[in-house]
């Protein structure tokens, strides 16, 4: 893909010089390796210095360790900045609504159970509208993966509070700070039956592709928190701060992902502001792929043949017919 | 002798008024009638007042009637509700307690001594008893009775155990022998089996329709429950093995129509069900699949409202919502099936149409139609065809080469492909996109998508889209328009009227949209300036009437509307025809119309 055209002055201005460069940088290393899965003849439309791009990067690194072909794969995205994933992937994509990524999602995958579904959303667009299919998408536990932005903001609207805010964030939509208590998207996942919950930060490259390929890999619903500066409406949280603040959980010491009461009491130490420094744990937080079989397992009617490759010619209806005779 | 009855079945929820009901739909089909059974219900579990109408004859039915035979009450109120609806020769079946304690003298009254009747069996059996006794009392004979009595409860308890059933025979026969017995001299129309070669079906209008989708090879179902259109729902999931339908019950309609959407933007044949309040919540979606070109069907199944309104009643106040759903401008095709045969071939043409356009199809019903069971000759298969329209069935081993997915072509339709088929990757999507699907915003492009997807609309049959003229096509001192159910009961009204010499012409909107207005100009100008043409409407605010004055600019000035969530009687219609004749100058001699 190309990437924007930077101009000095923007990049400056939002003192994310350094970040772009460096993401410029990341993409000149690896533009032979994800060729294959590259738009080139989209532009960007993301702001010069956003954290998608590093996101974009790893998740085609993602998609090349995992020697699938881009047919095989069908982005579902919200709408938002990040919603405009599936446009700079060369696979199957489809741009819903707002907050309506998952229900989409949900109908191609049953229909066709060989498609790998990735979704794609922001916080305004998973937590805000999309709240109510993200509860029943986790208690599902379909095969999907889901990649969700968190920036805490608002960006394609221009910076409203977002359900993952802060207390006390000011913002256009709440100048005297926001009220409500933040949503914690890990406990959220959590509670409601995910059965593969990670976060990361796409400065930790090489943690983020590997993280992306297990959550791909994961029979189940996985769920991916993709930590993301906002340079346009959130600068005070940009890449220096989450570099300073993320850690790879997996090298702690008493890292259990396989227990969920372990992956609640960092929820809750982290809700109580208990971490110190601010450390913020990135990598696999749960993962129990034998808690329970995925939605499809239970449906035996594409069970040996996905729905869509199924002959529908004619459909024989007589011995129902005789039944209302 | 003639074979004609109109039953009505009173009672509270939870009683089996409407087991007494659909046990006599049952018994007058085999016994060869065609019948009409409907519901009358409110929106609660137990208690309540439910009632029922059963009305058979040895020809076509197509509405319940507004007067009966025999009318059935199961208690109290039931009483206090329903007697008026008896014709005036016709005879109520109570519970002699109710004769006894509400003091009911009149000669009409049938007092049946439930309790004592089915002491040894328990009180669950009151329905059958019932059901045993209006039997005796149109029976021409004890064994014809026990014959058909036999039949009907062999075949309604199927699934259950041998000695359920030989207990609900017995039990009904005991209704039959009462009546036998004790009020042999209410004078009654006798009820006697006759030879029907047609084979028939009976079923809702919501089955006839779900047959129609299941033959079409749908795959994927996704709905919120909502009445009336919850059976399609419980339709399809008790399906879903035999006939591989992954069925989903979603947390919402707004999943629901996106599940289905998803579906359809997979490859397969995709449907959900809701009613106006579903429907409402549906909308952005609906736009979406509009614009992102995936074909969907949704039928709506229409009850009283506004709001949550009156959930179990009946009414067409939904379409200029379902036409004008949707932000933006985008192409829909909305249809109202008027009777089982258009809801069986319209539930499977809406898949081949939605193929054909790639856009939204909806089809209206409304509770009428979804609910009431009717018997209609057995749907002839062997002629229809699954068209899945400009479509790439997977194939593993093709490669497609410069795919567009929103190509500009000179029809407006360009290929679908199934996700996953190599060669075929593209972004579906609900913004504005160029022919690859890559967002645009571009002046030009966004006009040539905008053609593109509104041209796709004439491709579809131009026969299919004309109103239909029934009956008279000419030398007719009356035109009746309606759309969606009220086709059947102006059918009958026409019945009626023309036996008493009325000439009439029937036009049934079944396409609201497109629909070919040069047509409907044609067929209604001359008719509208003379001003003999009457339109009959379940709404208000008379929805098809402002549809064809906004098309044809003629403005039809009889318009029967009616609003009180109940269908028409074709009795009604009658004398509106009547009055409105005799208003003009006509000399009507009447007197047919029962």
């Amino acid at each position: 893909m190309k990437l924007v055209n930077t101009s000095e002055d923007v990049l400056k201005k939002s003192g994310q010089i350094n970040d772009h460069e460096e993401v410029l940088r990341l993409y000149d290393e690896h533009s032979s390796e994800v060729k294959d899965w590259d738009e080139p003849e989209h532009k960007s439309q993301w702001c010069p210095g956003c954290g998608n791009f590093a996101i974009l990067l790893a998740f085609k690194k993602a998609m090349v360790s995992l020697k699938i072909r881009p047919e095989e794969v069908c982005i579902v995205s919200g709408i938002g900045q990040a919603g405009k994933f599936p446009h700079y992937v060369k696979c199957y994509g489809v741009e819903t609504l707002h907050g309506r990524a998952l229900p989409v999602a949900t109908g191609v995958k049953l229909a066709n159970k060989d498609v790998n579904v990735v979704v794609v959303g922001g916080d305004g667009d998973g937590f805000g509208l999309g709240m109510g299919h993200f509860v029943h998408s986790a208690r599902r536990n379909l095969d999907v993966t889901y990649l969700i932005h968190n920036n805490e903001i608002y960006g394609l609207t221009k910076g409203q509070t977002s359900p993952t805010s802060p207390k006390g964030t000011k913002t256009v939509s709440t100048p005297n700070g926001s009220i409500e208590t933040p949503i914690h998207p890990v406990e959220q996942a959590i509670t409601n039956g995910a059965t593969f919950v990670a976060r990361c930060f796409a400065g930790d490259m090489e943690q983020t592709v590997r993280v992306m390929a297990q959550a791909m890999k994961h029979k189940g619903f996985a769920i991916v928190e993709m930590l993301q500066p906002c340079v346009s409406y959130n600068p005070s949280k940009n890449h220096q701060y989450f570099k300073e603040r993320c850690i790879r959980v997996e090298e702690s010491g008493d890292y259990n992902p396989t227990n969920k009461n372990w992956a609640l009491a960092l929820v809750h130490r982290e809700k109580a502001g208990l971490i110190k420094d601010e450390k913020i744990a990135c990598g696999i937080l749960y993962h129990n792929d034998s808690e329970r079989g995925t939605y499809l397992d239970e449906l035996p009617e594409s069970a040996d043949l996905a729905l869509v490759k199924q002959d529908i010619s004619n459909v024989d209806i007589e011995g129902l017919l005789d039944k209302f005779e | 002798m003639q074979n004609k009855i109109s039953i009505k079945v009173g009672g509270p929820a939870g009683e089996g008024v409407f087991t007494v009901g659909l046990l006599l739909a049952k018994y007058f089909k085999l016994n060869g009638l065609e019948v009409v059974y409907t519901t009358d219900y409110p929106s609660l579990i137990k208690g309540g007042h439910n009632t029922c109408s059963i009305r058979a004859e040895d020809g076509p039915v197509y509405a319940e009637m507004k007067h009966h035979d025999v009318v059935a009450c199961m208690d109290k109120l039931a009483v206090q509700e329903d007697v008026s609806s008896r014709n005036h020769t016709g005879i109520v079946v109570t519970d002699s307690k109710l004769v006894e304690s509400m003091n009911l003298q009149d000669d009409f009254y049938v007092g049946i001594p439930i309790d004592s009747l089915i002491e040894d069996v328990g009180k669950r059996f009151k329905n059958t008893i019932v059901f045993g006794a209006i039997v005796g009392l149109i029976s021409v004979s004890e064994e014809d009775a026990k014959e058909f009595i036999s039949q009907t409860l062999s075949k309604h308890f199927g699934k259950k155990s041998q000695e359920i059933i030989d207990t609900n025979i017995d039990v009904a026969l005991r209704g039959v022998r009462f009546v036998n017995e004790h009020v042999s001299h209410k004078k009654l129309n006798k009820i006697v089996k006759i030879e029907n070669t047609t084979q028939r079906v009976m079923m809702t209008g919501n089955d006839a329709a779900a047959l129609g989708a299941l033959k079409a090879g749908l795959k994927f179902v996704s709905e919120y429950p909502m009445t009336p259109s919850t059976s399609f729902l419980s339709f399809f999931a008790a399906r879903e093995i035999s006939h591989n339908i992954t069925t989903k019950h979603a947390e919402d309609e707004i999943a629901a129509i996106n599940n289905v959407i998803g579906a359809a933007a997979s490859g397969a044949r995709a449907m959900t069900a809701t009613s106006g309040g579903g429907y409402a919540l549906m909308n952005e979606a609906i736009s979406f699949a509009g614009m992102s070109e995936n074909p969907v069907v949704i039928f709506e199944c229409m009850r009283a409202g506004p709001s949550t309104g009156l959930p179990t009643y009946t009414d067409q106040g939904d379409l200029m919502h379902v036409l004008y759903s949707g932000s933006g401008e985008f192409p829909k095709v909305v249809f109202a099936p008027g009777d089982l045969q258009e809801a069986f071939y319209g539930g499977f043409e809406a898949f081949n149409i939605a193929d054909l356009v790639q856009t939204p199809v909806v089809v209206l019903l409304d509770k009428h139609i979804s609910a009431s069971v009717m018997t209609t000759p057995r749907f002839d298969t062997s002629n229809l065809v699954v068209n899945r329209g400009n479509f790439q069935e997977f194939d593993a081993n093709l490669e497609l080469e410069n795919y567009k997915r929103y190509e500009l072509t000179q029809d407006g339709i360009s290929k679908r492909v199934v996700i996953g088929q190599k060669g075929g990757c593209h972004v579906n999507s609900s913004y504005e996109h160029d022919e690859s699907g890559w967002t645009s915003e571009d002046g030009e492009m966004h006009k040539l998508q905008m053609e593109k997807r509104h041209k796709k609309l004439n491709n579809i049959d131009k026969e299919l889209i004309k109103p239909k003229i029934l009956g008279r096509e000419s030398d007719y001192d009356i035109t009746l328009v309606s759309w969606g159910s009220n086709k059947s009961i102006l059918q009958e009204a026409t019945k009626y009227l023309e036996q008493d010499g009325i000439k009439v012409r029937q036009i049934h909107f079944m396409f609201l949209n497109p629909c070919d207005w040069e047509y409907v100009d044609e067929i209604l100008r001359i008719d509208v300036e003379k001003n003999s043409v009457m339109l009959f409407e379940g709404n208000m605010t008379g929805q098809l009437h402002s549809l064809i004055r906004m098309n044809t600019g003629l403005n039809i000035l009889e318009k029967k509307l009616k609003y009180d969530a109940r269908p028409f009687f074709y009795e009604d219609v009658y004398r509106d025809v009547e009055n409105f004749l005799k208003k003009r100058g006509m000399n009507i001699v009447g007197g047919n119309q029962k």
